[in-house]
């Protein structure tokens, strides 16, 4: 058997708190892959793991089953102290007692380099994130964004094989937050350690992440590049979760390849795709289907489509939006629908109440396993 | 030193009556002992004029200079003991949530605050007798020290109280292990709170009266025995010297303890 070396690796992982009032599940049988040199993101909403995981990798949490493994080897009995992985907390947990400086030298003076090589390193951190005219500060004297800066740098200063991330950006502000997403990501290049960035922000986790893993209740629902995530998404928490998208209810009539031939609830035909977990999918099946609002065209009703599968509806409201506009569409069947255009290529306005036909390629119209 | 809201409180009736008595009866005593200690004439009711000589007196007074000595070393010890005990006690109560016993231990932890003085006194004193350890210093060390804990762990518990878990975490991810992180990150942080509770309980140790009369057998003495004992055969200015100068480094300690207990970290400038 031949397999990747992993940087994390994490086989069947459970994690139940035990609490006054019952178990919390917390992590229910997750595994997971995290390559080397890799840009990993954890993505879900609040209280689905994400921070358990995490803590579980650094050795915070013991495992109620399941094992981790740090490139091939395991580490389950390693306390967090003997583990290679560091943590950029939340709430960055500098240590008020101590400058900046020796916040970045502590975990090297705890592995006992010698003074010289720990002046440098340190010195070298300053440089990597642009704090060395606050060296001699203390953390109540930095600003939020100089403190991640910091508890980046301690967290890096003694080259873990792996970072991990709590969420780092969620106290800034928003322009400081995009300008930290750019700084993070070439940072992670620029030292080539692999990050493991838990997030519940979907654009953090879209612009930053090489690969993304989307988490609900204390499972993970798909894992793939921001892409895959994005216009593949394998069910209904994955396509709501990530941007917007129409959900179509409807049943398949036929199965060829990897396409289906789908009939809408009013009797309307739509080719969309099967693939992953909902290709199990048979005819007579009846199925989710999701399109995103950017992929939906719209003409006007008098021009029958001559190619695509033209739906009828009438335009009910429409939003403008600068770079592009919403529009609302009730189709005869009346689902609502929203259709994302944008304005440059837009040559015509709908007006509300206007009859039109929209049409999407099957391509970008996904069937959800559940 | 008034409060935002006395204006309000002013508007009672009787409030500044009150007041005054309070502050009369508090203090007036206080004032008028540290004033009769600086008297020239052997009188601690008529003014003679101004002298430092029942300072020079006291000073050169063997009976004090010895229980003064003894009451240090005893203040200094128990305080010590308390503090160390007392951390201890807070961290096992505060630091391991899951700790069974949690609630009972910080009851009786506290337990010697309620229990009247003077039977804590008598039960130190025939638990003493009974176990054989004999009445003198070491007894009356022992005794501060239970006594003192509690006074120590008020402060120390606030100040780990106010330091959240994730700087332990942290030091542990930094490749500390618990004693380094306990040594390097949590102990400084703990620090002021830990001052405070000990001179707190170097002041309780060093002003205690009924526990200590109880338990220090025949020869040693402390300066408050000393005091009750000197007032015994007479007051004179020297011992309101004496009791003034105790009175100031209490002030000044609990003044200390206070500040520390307040201390934060740098912050912006
Ligand atoms: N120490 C604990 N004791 C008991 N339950 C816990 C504990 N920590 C977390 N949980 C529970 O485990 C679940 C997952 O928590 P976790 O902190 O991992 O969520 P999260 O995805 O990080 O959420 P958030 O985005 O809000 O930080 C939640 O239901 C939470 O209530
Ligand atoms: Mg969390």
């Amino acid at each position: 058997m031949t397999s990747e070396l992993f940087a994390v690796n994490g086989i069947s992982i459970t994690k139940v708190y035990a609490g006054g009032t019952g178990d919390v599940v917390a992590l229910d049988d997750v595994s997971i892959s995290i390559k080397d040199n890799e840009f990993f993101v954890l993505l879900g909403p609040s209280g689905c793991g994400k921070t358990t995981l995490l803590r579980c990798i650094a050795g915070f949490e013991a495992l109620t089953a399941g094992r981790i493994l740090l490139f091939g080897e395991g580490i389950d009995h390693l306390p967090p102290h003997r583990r290679p992985v560091n943590t950029v907390f939340q709430h960055y947990a500098l240590f008020p007692h101590m400058t900046v400086s020796d916040n970045i030298a502590f975990s090297l003076r705890m592995l006992r380099r010698d003074e010289r090589e720990i002046a440098q390193t340190v010195e070298r951190m300053l440089a990597l994130v642009h704090m060395a005219e606050f060296a001699g500060r203390y953390p109540a004297q930095l600003s939020g964004g100089q403190q991640q800066r910091v508890a980046l740098a301690r967290a890096l200063a003694s080259h873990p094989k792996v970072l991990l991330l709590d969420e780092p950006l969620s106290a800034l502000d928003l322009k400081l937050r995009q300008a930290m997403r750019l700084e993070l990501k070439q940072l992670q290049e620029e030292t080539g350690i692999t990050f493991v960035l838990v997030t519940h922000d979907q654009d953090e986790a879209l612009s930053m992440g090489d690969r993304i893993a989307v988490m609900s209740k204390g499972a993970i629902q798909q894992t793939g590049t921001p892409r895959e995530i994005y216009d593949t998404p394998v069910n209904r928490f994955v396509a709501d979760f990530i941007g917007e998208t129409n959900f179509l209810d409807a049943t398949i009539r036929s199965v060829n390849a990897n396409t289906a031939d789908c009939v809408l609830e009013g009797g309307a035909r739509t080719g969309a795709t099967l693939a992953g977990p909902a290709a199990r999918m048979r005819p007579g099946d009846r199925v989710l289907l999701s399109v995103r609002p950017e992929k939906i065209a719209v003409r006007p009703r008098q021009q029958q489509p001559g190619a695509g599968h033209g739906i009828d509806g009438s335009i009910t409201r429409s939003v403008y939006i600068g770079t592009d506009t919403l529009y609302q569409i009730a189709l005869d069947t009346r689902t609502p629908l929203i259709a994302r255009l944008q304005n440059s290529r837009q040559a015509t306005d709908f007006a509300v109440g206007e009859a039109v036909s929209v049409s999407f390629d099957a391509a970008a119209c996904r069937v959800l396993a559940d | 030193m008034k409060p935002p809201r006395s204006r309000d409180l002013k508007r009672y009736p009787g409030f500044g009556a009150v007041t005054w008595a309070c502050l009369v009866f508090l203090y007036g005593p206080l004032l008028v002992i540290a004033l009769y200690s600086f008297n020239e004439i052997r009188s601690i009711t008529v003014w003679g004029g101004f002298s430092l000589h029942w300072y020079a007196k006291a000073f050169n007074n063997e009976l004090i200079q010895r229980s003064t000595w003894n009451s240090l070393v005893i203040a200094l010890c128990a305080a010590s003991m308390a503090t160390t005990l007392a951390t201890a006690a807070a961290l096992a109560v505060i630091r391991h949530r899951r700790f069974r016993a949690r609630e009972t231990c910080i009851g009786i932890i506290n337990l010697p605050l309620m229990v009247p003085e003077i039977v804590t006194a008598i039960a130190s004193l025939v638990f003493f007798v009974l176990v054989g350890i004999p009445l003198g210093v070491g007894s009356i060390v022992l005794a501060h020290t239970v006594f003192c804990i509690p006074f120590a762990y008020l402060p120390i518990s606030a100040r780990l109280e106010g330091i959240e878990g994730y700087y332990e975490e942290a030091a542990g991810d930094l490749y500390a292990d618990s004693r380094r992180a306990f040594r390097h990150v949590l102990l400084p942080m703990l620090m002021p709170g830990v001052l405070a509770g000990f001179m707190l309980a170097f002041i309780i140790s060093l002003d205690d009266f009924i526990i200590t009369n109880f338990v220090a057998g025949p020869g040693a003495s402390t300066l408050p025995l000393a005091i009750y004992g000197l007032v015994r055969t007479g007051l004179t200015p020297e011992i309101n010297a004496v009791s003034t100068l105790l009175l100031l480094v209490s002030v000044i300690f609990v003044i200390l303890s206070c500040l520390l207990g307040r201390k934060r970290y740098p912050a912006g400038h």
